[in-house]
């Protein structure tokens, strides 16, 4: 009967540990184990409309910011193109395609690798989906801010695979004087969406993480 | 004769600074690679570079970007130069239309600049308008901060560095594809 020590567990627990870090800084198993594809292999990456709770979605809709709030696929959009751009990425959107019913976290959420590829554009080969797990803001006299919790997943559409994912949380804070700060920029402005600038800083956060693609030059 | 004195130096000025701002502008040939690419083969159809998207003149403040008719001289050029197709148009009809879309010139800030370029390519038969080739191609091209004395050289050197590599990368991707 196979028997190990406990010095001798330890030393193959401690192997498989930095094994798992070792392969884990290109690349994320695919979360139903049927291997993984690296990142440099990556070409093209689709981007999907931004997926939010489903009773998030007819609330933050309903608020004044609602026009802003119909744009803010593409404001993320280009925040990311010149973020991977730089990494050696190519954003592109979905062509030919309408998004299916019941686009909510919960929903994709449930759903396995293959499911989601099965939904996703058909001519894709890399598909991104951006999930809004969490947003609210404050707003008192002389001071706002807003919270958002937001990940994100790269699929391989073809294999069903997860390639990469991550999770982060993105906190935006104004106060009043810097509303007034010219210097300040857009996101200082007076009509500045404050959740925007939360899940804007959230994503870049998120996204700051993906390696640079190694063929790159 | 004070007057005349200032009179002509803010015309020297004027004079200097129109040379310097004509100097830092992007040129069509800058952003052709410098030597013809060589091909595994030539693919027997007739091509015709569509118009280009996605471009527009340099923007005070902003990244330094590139022009429609800019990128698509170049392009036009290259595949010329490259003789991949048996032949290159740019108006009637032609076998293959190729279209562009420049996706986005970004940069990230420093003495050495370094800029990318992202360009989607694909190609349509016009007579189906069935798009049966499509291919993004991402670029970059650092400069050394003394490889020009100028920043706006640096900047300019690094988006048509850039864009050469776009194009022979975009060169090499046709040779290889599967097209029929």
């Amino acid at each position: 009967m196979f028997f190990m020590t406990f010095p001798c567990r330890s030393t193959v627990a401690l192997i498989l540990a930095i094994t798992l870090l070792l392969t884990g800084a290109d690349s994320i198993a695919a979360a139903d184990g049927t291997g993984s594809i690296p990142l440099n292999e990556v070409d093209t990456i689709t981007i999907l409309p931004i997926v939010f709770p489903a009773d998030q979605t007819a609330a933050d809709r309903s608020e004044n910011l609602e026009s802003l709030y119909g744009k803010l696929d593409d404001y993320i959009y280009k925040a990311l193109l010149r973020k991977l751009a730089m990494k050696g990425y190519v954003l592109d959107k979905p062509r030919g395609w309408s998004v299916p019913d019941d686009w909510s976290v919960e929903r994709l959420k449930s759903l396995t690798p293959q499911e989601l590829a099965e939904i996703a554009p058909a001519n894709a080969s890399y598909v991104a989906l951006l999930f809004v797990e969490q947003i609210a803001s404050s707003n008192q006299a002389v001071h706002s801010s807003a919270d958002a919790v937001v990940s994100a997943m790269i699929l391989h559409r073809n294999s069903g695979s997860v390639v990469w994912q991550k999770g982060t949380e993105g906190e935006f804070s104004e106060h009043i004087l810097q509303i007034f700060n010219p210097l300040s920029g857009p996101l200082g402005m007076l009509l500045t969406p404050d959740k925007h600038a939360a899940i804007e800083t959230a994503f870049g956060k998120l996204f700051a993480g993906l390696p640079e693609k190694k063929t790159y030059r | 004769m004070e007057n005349r004195r200032y009179r002509h130096t803010t015309y020297l000025l004027l004079v200097i600074l129109t040379l310097a701002l004509a100097g830092c502008s992007i040129k069509t040939e800058g952003l052709i690679p410098d030597q013809p690419i060589k091909t595994a083969r030539q693919i027997d159809k007739t091509v015709k570079v569509m118009e280009v998207e996605g471009g527009h003149a340099s923007k005070f403040g902003r990244e330094a970007y590139i022009t429609n008719e800019q990128y698509r001289d170049a392009l036009l050029q290259t595949l010329m130069d490259a003789n991949i197709f048996s032949s290159v148009v740019n108006s009637g009809n032609a076998d293959w239309n190729l279209h562009s879309e420049i996706i986005t010139i970004t940069t990230e800030a420093g003495v050495s600049p370094t800029y990318a370029i992202v360009v989607q390519y694909w190609l349509v038969d016009p007579r189906t308008g069935e798009e049966f080739w499509r291919k993004g191609i991402n670029t970059r091209h650092h400069v050394n901060w003394n490889e020009a004395f100028a920043g706006g050289t640096r900047i300019i050197m690094a988006v048509e560095g850039a864009t050469k590599k776009n194009l022979t990368q975009l060169v090499q991707a046709l040779s290889i594809a599967d097209l029929h």
